[in-house]
């Protein structure tokens, strides 16, 4: 699955990843503060998360081959 | 059982995305004393597919709105189009990316002296200027152009809204529509149900009209488009709602077992594992965009025992275009779009392995029928967006993006324009309904929640899985043949029968259940229509029927018949309409 990282150190708790994800793989942690990766399995890869992260507090690195795909039934 | 927030709103919007955006920004222009509430399921603003394409928008520039009809009518959507709604579209296309520009704060890209810097579909590159920038020789036949909008954009429409007066409920899901029995008129849209994406909690929306602009049914099989879902057209279907073309779905992208990017042009370099190039000699003199036809020839090359096919991406003619326009600064000035396309074609190319292409679906099902005022065929339900381009009918015998790129943020804007003041008119007329049940509400929480009950161990991946199996084959979805078709059919009824095994233990779950009910029902949708047109028209390809029926052009209209899909033709008037063959 895409490995999803924060740097804890790194981030503000400003949320924006949180906002920026369109699918729910990123969940929000209010008493840390801080993102919860909950469903790095459904990541498809967008980077919204970390292009609009101002701190670079988030690092998404895809990994294709664990991508949901039919790889048996495409003809 | 908790009962949850109630809202009171006189247009909602199911959805924030761009569509939803627009449609709540011209509903609170058109009648600014009604309140208008957008409701979005992640977050308005950064949610749905408008800025995570290629930010890429369709104009007409100085071509008009009948030159752009008749080129489309002809060589796209072969007549088969509602050309009322094709002319009101086409009519629309500059002033919506005036309005782009004017609600996101100047987000569309422009030259030193101010104008939309504009540049043709597939031009040639000639030459570069002084500055770096790229010179286009645009003598292409296209009777349109394209502007380049940076990809934050929708944050600031999203703000736009808001200085308005729109009000926003981020992360809550709407799963069904409310509907009341008006006393002559049948069933009226009265407002909707959704939950909250992390907590689960109940929201009531009552509203004197709905506009639903949250998305197509994609499947989730390519990456990008993964978040349309089809929850919506799933919920307009139980609540009554007609659709058209739900046969004209199955839109497929060329893309790569390494990675799941997309490749565009490659029929124009594609080679069978024996070195010869098979996609040219199919493509036409006037070929706007990718062919249905090339992608069969992928089908009947691998069949013949010719496959792999392999795309040599240097014989590209469009890649100095593409590459162009997308993550370098070599015509737009778009810093984060080169960000956001530079990451993603870093991700995906570094880890090509081989050059084997294949045809990934994107999907794109979007059926729900509107009029040329975006009014679905219930009462008091508006449509924008992807929910809703083919069930307008504008764009004919073509899946989306209807061989138009720049069309999804055209489409939307257009869509949303119009559905805005159609919904604020009607709020106006009628006035807030009163009669929705609570236990209409308690019906929706009791099918949307099932799953948390369910001692069942399935899990909602394991059955998107399950799902995408029959989507994606391509002698499924795209080369159709009657025979193909029963079986996807057979296993799609299958996959309902064990719905009630999935189990859900949070929210997150409960949603993933909701969507694979909604992607059974569109996937039904497609197969029962797909049967019932026996021909071979445009986009729409049978190995078993390959030529147009001599009955002339029809839509296919779905209707809920007590809960069952169920089919039938609708002549197009074409007599009423200004273009004829």
């Amino acid at each position: 699955m895409a490995n999803i990282i924060v740097n804890r150190e790194l981030c503000n708790g400003c949320k924006t990843c949180f906002r920026a994800c369109f699918i729910d793989v990123i969940k929000w942690d209010d008493q840390a503060k801080k993102p919860v990766i909950a469903y790095p399995e459904e990541c498809v890869h967008c980077m919204y998360c970390e292009i609009n992260c101002k701190e670079r507090a988030i690092k998404v690195s895809p990994d294709y081959q664990s991508y949901l795909f039919p790889r048996d039934s495409i003809v | 059982m908790e009962t949850g927030e109630r809202l009171a709103t006189d247009v909602l919007v199911v959805g924030g995305s761009i569509a939803g955006l627009a449609a709540a920004i011209t509903a609170k222009e058109a009648d600014p004393g009604l309140q208008v509430t957008v409701v979005e399921k992640y977050t308005s603003g950064y949610s749905g597919k408008a800025n995570r394409g290629a930010g890429i928008m369709l104009i007409l520039g100085e071509h008009s709105p009948e030159e752009f009809a008749q080129f489309y009518l002809k060589h796209i959507g072969l007549y088969l189009n509602n050309q009322t709604t094709l002319l009101k579209y086409a009519s629309m296309l500059n002033s919506g990316a005036e309005a782009i520009e004017k609600w996101s704060g100047g987000k569309v890209d422009k030259d030193e002296t101010g104008k939309f810097r504009t540049l043709k579909w597939a031009s040639r590159l000639i030459g570069h200027r002084e500055d770096g920038k790229a010179i286009f020789d645009q003598n292409v036949p296209y009777p349109w152009t394209l502007v380049a909008i940076e990809l934050d954009y929708m944050r600031e429409v999203r703000k736009y809204a808001r200085r308005l007066g729109v009000k926003f409920v981020d992360r809550v899901g709407v799963v069904d529509l409310l509907t009341t029995e008006a006393a002559q008129d049948g069933p009226r849209v009265c407002g909707a149900v959704g939950f909250d994406i992390d907590t689960g909690k109940q929201h009531v929306f009552t509203a004197a009209a709905v506009v639903l602009a949250c998305g197509n049914q994609c499947w989730r099989v390519m990456p990008m488009w993964s978040c349309a879902r089809g929850e919506g057209i799933a919920a307009a279907f139980r609540a009554g709602a007609k659709f058209a073309n739900c046969e004209y779905a199955p839109f497929y992208n060329w893309t790569s077992l390494d990675h799941f990017e997309s490749h565009m042009g490659t029929e124009y370099a594609l080679y069978n594992h024996k070195g010869e190039n098979v996609g040219l000699p199919l493509i036409k003199e006037v070929h706007p965009d990718i062919s249905a036809e090339v992608l069969v020839e992928w089908y009947k090359q691998v069949k013949a025992g010719n496959g792999p096919l392999h795309y040599r991406e240097h014989e590209n003619p469009l890649m100095p275009y593409l590459t162009s326009v997308l993550a370098s600064r070599a015509v737009h000035d778009r810093p984060y779009a080169d960000r956001f396309w530079g990451y993603l074609f870093f991700n995906a190319f570094s880890q090509a392995t081989n050059d084997e292409v294949i045809p990934g679906l994107v999907g794109e099902f979007n059926p729900l029928w509107v009029d040329e005022n975006m009014a679905t065929s219930l009462p008091g339900l508006f449509a924008a967006g992807d929910i809703c381009v083919g069930g307008s009918r504008a764009w004919g015998a073509v899946a989306q993006p209807g061989r138009h790129r720049g069309s999804g943020i055209a489409f939307a804007t257009f869509s949303g324009r119009v559905a805005g003041p159609s919904a604020a008119g009607f709020a106006k007329e009628v006035g807030a309904p009163t009669e929705m049940t609570e236990a209409q509400v308690g019906e929706v929480s009791k099918r949307f929640q099932a799953p948390a009950r369910s001692k069942g161990l399935l899990k909602p991946m394991q059955m998107v899985a399950e799902i995408q199996k029959v989507m994606q084959p391509l002698g499924n979805s795209l080369y159709r043949h009657e025979e193909r078709m029963r079986a996807a059919l057979a296993r799609v009824e299958e996959l309902k029968t064990a719905l009630p095994e999935i189990g859900a233990e949070d929210p997150h779950q409960l949603f993933g259940v909701n969507e694979c009910s909604a992607m059974l029902l569109c996937s039904e949708m497609f197969f029962k229509a797909s049967l019932e047109r026996k021909e071979t028209r445009g986009w729409f390809i049978r190995e078993d029927y390959p030529d147009p029926s001599p009955e002339g052009p029809y839509w296919l209209v779905v209707e809920n018949k007590e809960g069952t899909v169920a089919v039938s033709k609708e002549r197009v008037p074409l007599e009423q309409y200004p273009f004829q063959r």
